[in-house]
Parts: C-alpha cells; sequence; structure tokens
C-alpha cells in the first residue's frame, strides 16, 4: 500500500487537511444558516486544496470523493445550484466522510474500509451536480485538465500549457465585468512583488524567507481575486505549496510557476478586488507568523527540561557538599549564585515549553454546534448551540482528553435535556431549546461547562430508577444531592427509550472515570425545569513527572524507591532479625517489630550480600527491606514502560547518569502476594 | 530535469521500499522484515530485567531518553537461548498493538542482522497450511532468493500476540507511588 510510506510530508498532510476539513465542514453550516455569502467560497478552498494533496500522495478514492465535493461546491459557487438544507446536509456527509477515510489511512488502515460508503456518496454528489446547469463546464474542465497532469507531473508539460492556454482566455473573457464591479489597480504592483519573491524563492539555492513571503501573497491573491483569477492564483499556490514542501524543486513546476505569474500579471479582470501593495521589506510587522511543530518534538523537549530539574537537583547536592568544606566559602558563594540563576533559568524554561503546548480550544469546541445540529434533526427538535471560550489556550492534551466527554455530555443535553417542542411551549418556554458550552481557565484548572435548558433532572426519577437496578438497597432515601451523584454510576439509565444517542446506561460514569482519572472532578447542578448543567475540571497542566528518588541497590540492580515512601535506612545487627514459624522474618526497630522483605528476592532476582536495611511504607504500614546497598538520593524524571504490560511492582523508569534505565519501585506492589506477611 | 530531487521522485522512491525487507538470523532460520517497519538497528546493550514479566521479555532499555521494552526474539519462537556474542543485535522497531492504537516502539534481540534485501512480490508465497499444529497468523510469506527461504514476519502479530505488548495507555504510568 502507498500510504504511510512518505511518512513525514504524508503525516503534515493528513494534519492539515484534518484542519482544513473542519474548516470547510464550520462553513458549510454558516451557509446552512444562511447568513454568509462568503461561506461557499470558503468552504470551496479546503476541499480543493485536499483534493490535490489526496492525488499527490496516491489517495484516489479519497481524491475522487473530494473532487466530486468540490463540484458541487463549485455549482454553487457559481450559482448554478441552490444551497438547500439536504444538499447541505449532503455536503456535510461528504465532508465527514473524507475526514473518517483520512482517519483511516492516518491510522494505517488506508482508503478501503469506507470506499463503499464514499462510492454512494458520490453518486449522490453527482447526482446533485448535475442539476446544475452546464454553463462554464468547459473552464471547469481546463481546470481539472490542467491539474491532473501538472499532479501527475513528468511529460505533460504541453497538456498542461494548452489547458492554461484555455484557462487564462475564459478568464479574460469574464474578466471585463469584474473589472468594471471594482476598482481596477493595484494588483500589478503586488504581481510585481509576487515575481521578484518568485525569482528569489525559485533560485538555485531557494531563500526561505522569500519562500514564505511568496507563499503569502499567493494566499492573499487566491483569496482575493474574484471569479477565475482566484482560481489561477488558487492553482499556483497550491503548486507552490508542494513544490516548497518537496525537497527540492522540480523544473516543471519551478517553470510553471514562473509562468502561471506572468499570465496572471497579464489578465486585466484579475485586477479588482485585489490586495493592496504590500511591503515585502517588512515582512515581521505580519502577526501570528507560526510554523508546525509535531507534539513528540515538544514533548522530548519537555522531557529534556526535566532532565535540567534533575541536574539542578544534583547540582544542589555538590552545593551542600561544597558548602561544608573548609576554605572553601568564597568558592561556595560563587557556586550559589550560578545555581540560583540556573535554577531560574530552568523553571523560565520550562513554563516556556508548557506554553509551546498550549492550542485554541477552538477545534473542540467548534464540533458542538454541528453535533447539535445533527441531533436536533435526528430527534426532531429545535436545538441552538453556543460556545464561548474557544480562543481560550489550554494544553494539547487536555483538548483530546475533554473531547469523548464534551461529545457524550452534549448528546445527553440534546437527547435527554432538552424537552420536545409541545412540552416546552406547554411549560411557557421559548420552542427553541438551548445547549451552552463554555471553557474558561482558573488558576490551575481547566472548566468545561455542559448547559442545557431543558427540563432539569429529577432527583425522585433518578432515585426509582438506583431502586429498581438494586443500585441502591430498597428502604434507603438518598436526599436529592446525593441521588444526583447516582447518575455518574454505572449501569443507572433514566431513558425511558433506548435511541441512537444515548439513553443505553453507559457514558455518564466513563466520563466521571476519564476525567477522575487524570485527577479532575465532575459536578452536576439541576434545576427541574429550567435546565442542567455539568462541569468538568482537570488540572491544567501536563506534567512530567518528577519524583524525589532513593536509588539503592537489590539483586544486583539500581533501583528507585519514590523518597517519599522511605522512612529511615539502618544496618542489621547479627542477630537481631527473628523469624516466625511458617518462615516470616522481622526485625525490632524502636521498639517495633518490622516484617522484613528482601528487595531482590521480590523482584526475581539473585541477591547479593544484604548490607543495609531500609524502612519503607508500603500500604501505610512500615516494612524494612533488605538491600545490597544504599547509592543516595536525586530527582529523577519517571518514564513510563510503553509496550508492556501493567505491572503491579514497577511503576516505571528512570534514566541514569550512565545511560542505563532504573525500575523506580511501586512498594505496593511488593507486598501484595508476598509470602509470610 | 532534476528528478532525483523531485517530488515525484519522492514518492517513487518509497513504493520502491515496498519490496525491501531487512533480514536478520535467529538460529538456522533467516528471517526478514518489511524495512518500513524497522526504526534502527542498534548493538547489544545492557538491558535491564523487569520482574515478573514472560519469558521472552528481556527489559527495558534507554534509547536516546526514551524508555523502550526489549523482546528476545529466539524466546518468542521457541528456540533455545543462547548467549549474546559480538554479532548479537537489537533491532527497533515501531508496531501497532491494534488498528488506530498509538504506535509502540520496541526492540527485538536477534542472532545477527543479514541485509536488506530486495524481494518481489511475485518471489513471496503464502505460508503454507500446517493445519492447527504451527500458528502462521504472524507470518507474511515465504520469500524466495536463491535458494535460500526467507520467513517474513508480520511484526504487529509477531509482538502482539505475545501478550507483550499492552495497548500504550493500560502502561503503568507512575501512580502516586
Amino acid at each position: 500500500m502507498d500510504s504511510g510510506l512518505d511518512g513525514d510530508l504524508m503525516t503534515v498532510f493528513l494534519d492539515e487537511a484534518a484542519e482544513a476539513l473542519v474548516q470547510a465542514a464550520d462553513r458549510l453550516l454558516a451557509l446552512d444558516r444562511g447568513n454568509d455569502p462568503g461561506a461557499v467560497e470558503d468552504a470551496f478552498r479546503p476541499i480543493h486544496s485536499v483534493k490535490g494533496n489526496c492525488a499527490f500522495f496516491g489517495l484516489m478514492r479519497a481524491k475522487a470523493l473530494a473532487h466530486d465535493t468540490e463540484s458541487v461546491l463549485d455549482h454553487l459557487r457559481q450559482g448554478r445550484l441552490l444551497a438547500t438544507g439536504p444538499l447541505v446536509t449532503l455536503l456535510l456527509e461528504a465532508v465527514d466522510a473524507l475526514r473518517t477515510m483520512l482517519a483511516d489511512v492516518r491510522a494505517g488502515r488506508g482508503e478501503a474500509p469506507t470506499a463503499a460508503a464514499a462510492e454512494a456518496l458520490r453518486n449522490r454528489l453527482r447526482e446533485a451536480a448535475g442539476d446544475a446547469s452546464v454553463d462554464g463546464a468547459g473552464l471547469l474542465d481546463a481546470i481539472r485538465v490542467a491539474e491532473e497532469h501538472w499532479l501527475h507531473g513528468g511529460e505533460a508539460r504541453p497538456a498542461l500549457r494548452q489547458a492554461l492556454e484555455t484557462l487564462i482566455r475564459h478568464a479574460r473573457a469574464t474578466a471585463g465585468a469584474s473589472t468594471a464591479a471594482g476598482p481596477a489597480g493595484g494588483l500589478h504592483p503586488a504581481l510585481e512583488t509576487l515575481r521578484t519573491w518568485l525569482g528569489r524563492a525559485l533560485a538555485d539555492t531557494p531563500d526561505e524567507a522569500a519562500l514564505a513571503e511568496a507563499g503569502t501573497l499567493l494566499d492573499r491573491l487566491a483569496a482575493d481575486c474574484p471569479g477565475e483569477a482566484g482560481v489561477l492564483a488558487g492553482m499556483l499556490r497550491d503548486g507552490f505549496r508542494l513544490t516548497a514542501t518537496a525537497t527540492g524543486f522540480d523544473d516543471l513546476l519551478q517553470g510553471w510557476l514562473a509562468e502561471g505569474v506572468e499570465r496572471l500579471s497579464a489578465l486585466p479582470g484579475a485586477a479588482a478586488a485585489a490586495p493592496g501593495p504590500v511591503a515585502p521589506q517588512a515582512p515581521a510587522a505580519e502577526p501570528g507568523r507560526t510554523m508546525r511543530v509535531s507534539e513528540e518534538r515538544i514533548d522530548t523537549f519537555l522531557r529534556l527540561v526535566g532532565e535540567l530539574l534533575v541536574v539542578a537537583d544534583m547540582l544542589g547536592h555538590i552545593d551542600r557538599r561544597v558548602r561544608r568544606m573548609p576554605g572553601a566559602e568564597g568558592v561556595a558563594r560563587d557556586l550559589r549564585r550560578a545555581l540560583d540563576t540556573f535554577n531560574t533559568l530552568s523553571g523560565q524554561l520550562q513554563q516556556a515549553i508548557m506554553t509551546v503546548r498550549k492550542v485554541p480550544a477552538r477545534p473542540l469546541l467548534h464540533k458542538v454546534p454541528r453535533l447539535v445540529r445533527d441531533l436536533a434533526a435526528g430527534c426532531g427538535r429545535q436545538i441552538t448551540a453556543e460556545i464561548a471560550g474557544e480562543d481560550t489556550e489550554i494544553d494539547k492534551r487536555l483538548l483530546d482528553l475533554l473531547d469523548a466527554p464534551l461529545l457524550h455530555l452534549v448528546r445527553n443535553a440534546c437527547d435527554h435535556g432538552i424537552e420536545s417542542a409541545e412540552r416546552r411551549a406547554a411549560a411557557g418556554k421559548s420552542v427553541e431549546g438551548h445547549v451552552r458550552v463554555t471553557l474558561t481557565t482558573g488558576a490551575a484548572s481547566v472548566t468545561l461547562a455542559v448547559e442545557d435548558d431543558g427540563g432539569g433532572i429529577d432527583p425522585e426519577r433518578i432515585r426509582q430508577a438506583a431502586r429498581r437496578q438494586g443500585l441502591i438497597p430498597a428502604g434507603s432515601h438518598p436526599d436529592d444531592a446525593d441521588a444526583m451523584q447516582l447518575i455518574f454510576s454505572s449501569g443507572l439509565s433514566t431513558a425511558e427509550r433506548v435511541s441512537d444517542v444515548s439513553g443505553r446506561g453507559v457514558g455518564l460514569d466513563a466520563v466521571k472515570r476519564d476525567i477522575e482519572a487524570v485527577g479532575g472532578t465532575v459536578s452536576v447542578t439541576s434545576r427541574r425545569g429550567e435546565g442542567t448543567r455539568f462541569a468538568l475540571t482537570v488540572p491544567k497542566q501536563a506534567t512530567t513527572q518528577i519524583i524525589g528518588g532513593y536509588l539503592v541497590r537489590a539483586g544486583g540492580q539500581l533501583l528507585v524507591l519514590p523518597l517519599e515512601r522511605v522512612r529511615e535506612t539502618f544496618q542489621a545487627e547479627p542477630g537481631a532479625l527473628g523469624s516466625i514459624p511458617g518462615g516470616g522474618r522481622m526485625i525490632q526497630r524502636h521498639g517495633r517489630m518490622l516484617p522484613v522483605l528482601s528487595l531482590g528476592e521480590r523482584l526475581g532476582l539473585a541477591c547479593g550480600t544484604v548490607r543495609a536495611l531500609v524502612v519503607v511504607e508500603c500500604r501505610r504500614r512500615p516494612f524494612a527491606l533488605e538491600v545490597e546497598s544504599v547509592v543516595g538520593v536525586q530527582k529523577v524524571v519517571v518514564r513510563p514502560l510503553v509496550g508492556l504490560p501493567p505491572s503491579a511492582l514497577v511503576a516505571g523508569a528512570a534514566l541514569m547518569g550512565d545511560g542505563s534505565a532504573a525500575l523506580i519501585i511501586a512498594p505496593d506492589g511488593l507486598i501484595d502476594g508476598a509470602p509470610h506477611v | 530535469m532534476k528528478a532525483s530531487t523531485s517530488a515525484q521522485a519522492r514518492v517513487a522512491r518509497s513504493r520502491s521500499a515496498a519490496n525491501k525487507y531487512l533480514t536478520f538470523v535467529l538460529g538456522s532460520e533467516h528471517y526478514g522484515l518489511p524495512i518500513l517497519k524497522v526504526q534502527e538497528i542498534i548493538g547489544i546493550l545492557d538491558i535491564t530485567p523487569v520482574p515478573r514479566m514472560p519469558a521472552h521479555v528481556r527489559g527495558v532499555v534507554n534509547l536516546r531518553g526514551k524508555v523502550i521494552p526489549v523482546i528476545d526474539l529466539r524466546l518468542r519462537f521457541g528456540i533455545e537461548a543462547q548467549a549474546d556474542t559480538k554479532r548479537t543485535c537489537i533491532v527497533v522497531v515501531q508496531i501497532r498493538p491494534a488498528a488506530g492504537a498509538d504506535p509502540v516502539t520496541l526492540g527485538m534481540v536477534v542472532d545477527v542482522v543479514s541485509e536488506v534485501q530486495d524481494i518481489p512480490a511475485d518471489q513471496i508465497e503464502p505460508a503454507p497450511a500446517f493445519g492447527t499444529t504451527v500458528d502462521t497468523a504472524y507470518i507474511l510469506g515465504v520469500g524466495k532468493i536463491a535458494k535460500r527461504v526467507v520467513i517474513l514476519l508480520d511484526i504487529d502479530r509477531v509482538l502482539t500476540s505475545s501478550e507483550v505488548v499492552a495497548a500504550a495507555d493500560a502502561a503503568p504510568t507512575a501512580s502516586k507511588p
């Protein structure tokens, strides 16, 4: 299979495509609400670029689907089709199918799983496109032919040129009208600039700044030029992107780009609504220049910064030793000062990298209106969605974490929360229900709230359901607040009917479990007849876990005990050890008998001579662990053991200065199943 | 035309990688892995044993700051263990424990790494069926090179079915010790 071969490029493309498709769906929704004339154009562009890239990566099924979607959008844009509700729904379905398909590709499943569904969609799209009048079909064909050839590169130059000629002739023919409509001039200076930048960008040693500038200019041209000139600029831009992402510049594409710019500047009609003259000498003035960095790289960076803290800890040890050295006061003072600076800087560095991990919550919240629209349609209710806080920046991990719970709560709100129109009318409420999702951040936490103005939760119904399902004893009568908490218990369902969406009694308990697993809380407040509010609060930081480690050697291995569990270390005096019938061993310490365990033996390692006993708290009781030696105290960064079955004995691994990995022992696991304890 | 640097050429290059296999030896047999699964090959190094794991789990190593499990492929295939030699290698692969799951990086100890072999699809035959006595589910096929046969492994299956690879989220994170 082809996909997955060109790994890096492919990943970048899939990321971009996922974003572009979300954007497209978003714009289609705007179109549905009928208040945004630019929506079709905005939806068209992302689909177009996804299509081009799909072809580049050999994802021909996705490309075909994108192509048909694009055709319908193009008809819409040209006014040959009307944006009816069903048509928008069809387009949304197509965008969803594309997303699923690309998600499958990303997951290594290829395009096949959704192929049949995609084919069916394509038929419907083609049918819809068939309703359009055929004006301008020649132009569309010309664009398509040009693209096909261009995408497959190689021998296509003559065909490409011919297609371009057609395209430009066509553009010229339609140009008159647009020139009349808008102010002339303005484009030519921009094009001159573009040519200069392209010249530099396409030189033998490409100039990064020039590449970026030329890309930006083409973006603006594509966005601002009316009609065909915009399409041409869009194609140029896409071509440019492809050449820019590939490692080198292909001669054909280079030539084509240069030629395209010539043509574009020769296009009189392109002048209308042109971007104003740009000042390439001041690229710094452009706000919010960003770059795409893989999450993995940032996490690596974060981990390395974590290691710095370990170094700071080691330096602290040295510092304390130096201070105790007679005659080294001057050095100690200097070291202290250097160390303070180092600590401050590494702290700042950690803060800075935490900021890098932050992303706007937009992708999370923007799914909500769409979901609500679909759910409302599904249950025949009128529900509007409102989101707030989408510009709030939160850790990327939280974005992923909150996704499933959010969707679940929104489903619940639409399906159970909002009443039917009749009931709402009878209760004197507006027929239209509201679901509001807000994201807010506090000092150390992020809160995601899902509110509805529905009927609220009736504690009595919960009590009844819980009793019926045996979740509470028959006689007991929990108060309203306690009863509300029961909705988070596994298996409880108050839904009178099981719908497509929810009511299967799985979910809220899962939401609670997921949120609590990361140290968060879930709360619910509800007023009968007025609505319900669920709030998920999770800690803000994705922390690299750093713990104080107590390093010992046992069974010939270097092992880390969590410092917070270590009480003391002492040497066993000969004869102090006693054993009880059945084999358990014990030792007297501070007038108390402590059970004795051999750490090495518990780990199944061959044990050497025991030189020390470390008193460690396991399940709140002290145990004396026999070790061969105590190495010292050190901060360690906890690395999970990914790819191994979970172990009760091992909490992870820590990297040692010599490059080895030392296991971090989970003390509680030591006594579980230990004999004679 | 600077075909070697063009995007098309990149794609073409990647496509050709589809027929390439890293071959290695375990006992008396030659095995092959699709080269695209292989992340790198490192010499044998100190492996930290992890208690109470299946016998073929040698332990974990620090691969440039990442702690990865190391599997002894001999033991996985029920071949008698042997002491590491100078030629013993760790082949680092990326596998997917399940469709949609996060990829997991792990190392496999092999006797000797031989070479990267081009095995065209028409030189690969499906593994013969042995009935229920021999599990062939993890064999992609049998490649024929000259007189030799190379057992091509579906490494995702080899390692997943060995119950070694738990889903990444099930791995023990340092739950408050």
